[in-house]
């Protein structure tokens, strides 16, 4: 699995391509908990191209969405493919964490927070 | 496309290390594909593929690194049946490890099963401790795709 990490606006955007398994779920979780997100609002995970996930996989999103929001970091999940919505869905995760059909619209909802935090 | 006479099988045996869970899904999804499976019920194979052995390289060899899982296919009619088996310790509640969320390990969420049997026709687990682990699972095969995703246009 490839990994990509770069700044959107305030936001930190990972993009994962390839296969989210037991072997490659280690990297994810180190790669996550190197990044220094003092400032940083909220993470999104593109998952536009990752072609399979497991349990191993979930459990790694999951396990990163619970160190981020504990520390008050918004953890969100972008562009599920079918498959790996049909994952999400058994597992209940869409429950628990917010999953948005593209990176745009993850990024957006941010915006319209932040400005509606502002109006307050 | 199909043989009218549709009977094969496959065996795999690989160490049970992470390195080969990947190798596992792929050959059992090619195998499955071959025997007419469709699109969507290949994905879900490797799936329960995955799960399986993911569960022997985390579970079955606690602390030792020589650990054998031994994948056989067997395609009969449109039945696929696999079993993935292990020599490692067993289980002492199958029907506990069964249960959505049981884990015996921290930090994994006890979804491997759950999965398996949402994918599957039927699930069995032969386990006693000390005798290792069989996951026995079928899977019949469908005329078409039941749930076309128009969206991803696959
Ligand atoms: N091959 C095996 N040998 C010994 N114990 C096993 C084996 N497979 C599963 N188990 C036991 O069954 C439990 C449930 O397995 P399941 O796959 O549902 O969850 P998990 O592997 O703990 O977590 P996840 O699959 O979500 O990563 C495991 O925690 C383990 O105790
Ligand atoms: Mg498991």
């Amino acid at each position: 699995m490839e990994i990509d990490i770069r700044r959107g606006g305030d936001s930190m955007i990972i993009t994962l391509r390839g296969e989210f398994d037991l072997k490659t779920a280690p990297e994810f979780c180190r790669r996550v908990d190197e990044l220094e997100l003092e400032t940083t609002p909220r993470v999104v995970v593109d998952l536009k191209e990752v072609t399979f996930i497991d349990s191993s996989g979930l459990g790694a999103l999951l396990g990163r969405y619970r160190d981020l929001s504990s520390s008050g970091i918004d953890f969100a999940l972008a562009a599920p493919s079918h498959t790996v919505r049909e994952i999400l869905g058994i597992a209940g995760v869409c429950r628990v964490l917010d999953v948005y059909p593209s990176v745009q619209s993850a990024l957006r909802s941010e915006e319209e927070a932040s400005r509606a935090d502002d109006e307050h | 496309m199909t043989s009218t006479e549709n009977s094969n099988w496959m065996r795999l045996e690989l160490a049970a290390r992470s390195e080969n869970v990947g190798l596992a899904r792929v050959s059992v999804a090619a195998f499955a594909a071959e025997a007419g499976f469709t699109l969507t019920q290949v994905d879900e194979i490797k799936i329960i593929i995955s799960e399986a052995v993911s569960n022997v390289v985390l579970h079955a060899y606690p602390g030792c690194s020589e650990g054998t899982v031994v994948i056989e296919a067997r395609i009969s009619g449109d039945m696929l049946r696999v079993r993935v088996r292990d020599e490692g310790v067993g289980m002492e509640d199958v029907e506990r490890a069964r249960r959505t969320s049981f884990s015996t390990l921290d930090g994994r969420m006890g979804m491997g099963f759950t999965f398996i049997a949402s994918f599957s026709d039927r699930l069995d687990i032969e386990s006693s401790p000390g005798e290792g682990t069989a996951v026995i699972v079928d899977v019949h095969r469908a005329s078409s795709d039941r749930d076309p995703d128009p969206e991803d246009g696959q």
